[in-house]
């Protein structure tokens, strides 16, 4: 056992309102610079939708990610012979028009456009190339459904559906859609870190961030390739790849990264998972309908004594095994088991997990005969004579679930390669909880039905109260648990800090060097 | 001991300067002239220069000395004439002044036998008067040398004062050598043209500037000075023989040959690549506003 920390998020997608804050909070901090105006570290994405960039999901095109030749892991498109033939130039890169042209408005022209008989405009500019463009595209272009055709019936995720269901899935009245945030996966199986010929890219020993190293970068572009979330980013200015970095700068002070820490719907959640290196490689190699088991597999039970040996040998810091046994994420991934890796069939092993969301496919649409109620209605009022009903009653178990307007086949396809059944157990849970604190709050679901769907799930009430408190009343250190970073310690390797003491704002721009 | 290390740096100092300000005619002769042209010892590359102040006018040396090409090109009789008579061997330009010159002259006319008749031998500054040994002569190379003087020339065996091998500049038409270099003069037949003594003062000092430049700081030694010269006999005795190549045609086809290869090969390799962006049929359709 070779047990290290890994700094493991959970986004919950049921709380997810699409309003991109976290996107413009990363924004700000950090991709709002030269030739990194088209990066989104962190971007929000209607699903169903193609993303962004376009179809980065449909590994056909963009041959990222691992792929299990013969029960071993190779990278698709970017491995070593693959990656040497194609160096000088690589045929899977995504271009610009795959993410969309940056841009700006010349704001100016309003202010010093001469007086005529027409009002100024601002015209769009490039950000690339600074001319006048025809805005085509944007980071969240297909945002809600917009543009549906040309975007969300392109879905990669929709080939393993039925045209009659994927046809179902965009009548108007069955119309359903929810959100994804994505960050970097910070992967335990990281496909970049793989593919780079520079060596540039590292996965930060002490948490897992995986990071570029800007010095040793030479610009090969294999990490954008090899990246099966298109989560790494070529700056064209700088001549060097970006990606997230999990704002390790704010977790080494002890703060939440700024997506999370502004996130509106407080949907992120970020804590330490303890995890056996030696079986990464088992895990990424095991079956498709493993894989999501296998990955969960190598996460370790911080309380279990043998793990907390073998991390304390790997000098893992007691603060950081303390955090690990309050980790949110270790509740939602491993205890409760409500949070699912995004696209487990890409093998990287993705750190980053999703508890799928549960409305789009908790409501049914009835026929009903909605006359009693139009009459009830203030005449001033605006009546639609139909007859649906948007029906959210839980009348009858796990119904909905069956029958949903959503097909579970797609959030298969998102979350568990295909696997519904999984998909269908995480929902249930969620629908569970639900249930039960209905019946407790507004008790108007009797105590047997309860009892029925807690036995069904297999949910304690503890535990159906310590999701609904983690799901709905979590405050700030509930939901991200934070272990000190020890950087002095760190920084005690390689200097004595005795030397550095209280001299911060002293000094000279050179230091001075005596016989020199 | 500081002191007297700043003592030895002036006294250092001035005897530079008072050796630098003026240096002797017979200095300047052997530094340059003397590799082609000998005084009253027959002719080595270029005419034997006794009484030479006799044969010209001061002015038309000057000039000649100065720039012999520019003589040349302007159409001077006497200096084509003169070209055309020694081969066509272009003189460099003398890195003189006017007053150098006009020392060397007064140098060479002291050497003349009527003066020497007249006046006696000159002193001569050059204090080696050691008797000369009897120079070897290349004919008696032994096949070991030339082949030395061969890997010398290419470089195959490095020049022992690490100057850069011959070929880097040189060609000589030869089997066992591939193409040299086409920055300075053919090689193949300079022995027939300059002679063994010719041939052998240009190698151990050489009198034109690219050259001289180039061997600076690294002089030629005898042993190889003989086995070079001894290897460009070879070259000059053999040249009817060999099968000389131009490469250069070759190397042209084989550029374009292999040019068209290597599209073949990649148009192959990349036959699956991305020719467009995912978005491209949508951008299409919404610039053209075409109906769905």
């Amino acid at each position: 056992m070779d047990v290290r920390s890994q700094m493991s998020m959970v986004f919950h997608l049921d709380k997810c309102i699409g309003c991109h804050t976290c996107s413009i909070a990363c924004k700000n901090i950090w991709t709002d610079r030269k030739g990194a105006e088209y990066m989104w570290w962190n971007n929000v994405e209607t699903k169903p939708g193609t993303g962004y960039p376009s179809k980065w999901e449909d590994q056909d095109i963009y041959k990222g990610g691992w792929e299990n030749k013969n029960g071993d892991i190779s990278l698709k498109g970017a491995g070593k012979l693959r990656g040497l033939m194609n160096i000088f130039h690589n045929p899977h890169l995504p271009v610009i028009d795959d993410y969309y042209e940056p841009f700006t408005y010349k704001y100016l022209d309003l202010i010093e456009s001469p007086a005529r008989d027409d009002q100024p405009t601002a015209r769009p500019v490039s950000l690339i190339t600074g001319k006048p463009i025809d805005i085509k595209s944007g980071p969240n272009w297909d945002d809600d459904l917009s543009g549906t055709p040309d975007y969300a019936r392109k879905d990669p995720n929709l080939q393993n559906l039925s045209p009659a269901e994927q046809e179902a899935m965009f009548q108007l009245e069955r119309m359903a859609f929810f959100y994804l945030p994505r960050i970097c996966n910070h992967c335990l199986n990281p496909a970049c870190v793989a593919s780079c010929p520079s060596g540039a890219i590292y996965k930060r020993g002490e948490d897992g961030i995986v990071l570029i190293n800007q010095e040793v970068c030479r610009a090969w572009r294999m990490c954008v390739t090899a990246c099966p979330y298109k989560k790494s980013y070529f700056n064209w200015s700088s001549g060097k790849s970006e990606k997230c970095i999990l704002c390790y700068p704010r977790i080494e002070a002890g703060l939440a990264p700024a997506c999370m820490h502004s996130c509106v719907g407080r949907i992120r959640y970020l804590g330490v998972v303890l995890y056996d290196a030696d079986r990464i490689h088992e895990a990424a190699s095991a079956d498709e309908s493993d894989l999501v088991d296998s990955q969960l597999d190598i996460i370790m039970d911080p309380f279990d004594p043998e793990v907390i040996a073998s991390a304390k040998k790997n000098g893992i810091a007691d603060s950081t095994i303390k955090a690990a046994q309050d980790s949110p994420t270790y509740k939602f991934v491993k205890v409760w088991g409500l949070a699912l890796p995004l696209h487990p069939e890409f093998r990287t092993l993705p750190m980053l997990f999703y508890v799928p969301p549960l409305l789009p496919v908790m409501a049914s649409l009835k026929e009903v005969d909605n006359k009693a109620q139009a009459e009830k209605m203030d005449p001033m009022a605006k009546n639609w004579n139909d007859s649906w009903l948007y029906d959210t009653s839980t009348e009858e178990l796990w119904g909905t679930i069956e029958r949903a307007r959503f097909p579970l086949k797609y959030l298969a396809s998102l979350f568990t390669a295909g696997d519904e059944e999984k998909v269908k157990h995480v929902l249930k849970k969620l629908m569970a909880v639900r249930i039960y604190r209905r019946g407790k709050t507004v008790g108007d679901i009797d105590e047997e039905k309860v009892n029925k769907v807690m036995h069904d799930t297999g949910l304690t009430p503890e535990e159906a109260e310590q999701i609904y408190y983690l799901t709905a009343l979590a405050k700030f250190d509930d939901r991200f648990v934070i272990p000190a970073s020890h950087r002095e310690q760190s920084i005690e390797m390689l200097d004595f800090t005795g030397d550095a003491k209280g001299t911060t704002g002293f000094g000279f721009k050179e230091s001075p060097v005596r016989g020199a | 001991m500081r002191q007297s290390k700043l003592i030895f740096c002036f006294v250092l100092m001035f005897s530079n300067s008072s050796i630098f300000a003026q240096r002797s005619p017979e200095l300047l002769f052997n530094s340059f002239c003397a590799t082609c042209h000998t005084i009253n010892k027959g002719k080595l590359i270029g005419p034997d220069l006794v009484d030479v102040n006799k044969r010209r006018s001061e002015t038309w040396l000057l000039e000649f000395i100065t720039s012999s090409q520019t003589m040349i090109s302007k159409g001077d009789a006497d200096a084509v004439a003169l070209f055309n008579e020694n081969n066509k061997m272009i003189m460099p330009d003398a890195p003189y002044s006017t007053d150098e010159i006009k020392s060397i002259l007064g140098y060479i006319e002291t050497k003349s036998p009527d003066y020497v008749a007249q006046v006696g031998e000159p002193k001569s500054e050059n204090v080696n008067t050691e008797p000369e040994e009897p120079i070897r002569s290349v004919d008696e190379a032994t096949e070991s040398e030339i082949d030395l003087g061969r890997m010398l020339f290419t470089g195959e065996q490095r020049l022992a004062g690490r100057g850069p091998a011959c070929m880097s500049c040189h060609n000589v038409k030869n089997d066992k050598l591939i193409g040299g270099g086409l920055l300075a003069k053919d090689l193949t037949d300079v022995f027939a043209r300059m002679n063994e003594a010719g041939v052998k003062a240009i190698v151990s000092s050489s009198p034109f500037p690219a050259m001289k430049t180039a061997y600076q700081n690294a002089t030629v030694s005898e042993e190889e000075v003989y086995n070079l010269t001894a290897f460009l006999k070879y070259a000059n005795e053999q040249q009817y023989d060999q099968h000389g190549r131009d490469y250069m045609v070759y190397f042209l086809w084989a550029g374009g040959v292999s040019f068209v290869i290597l599209l073949i090969i990649y148009s192959l390799m990349w036959r699956n690549r991305r020719r467009e962006s995912v978005n491209q049929r949508i951008y299409d359709r919404q610039l053209k506003s075409a109906p769905y």
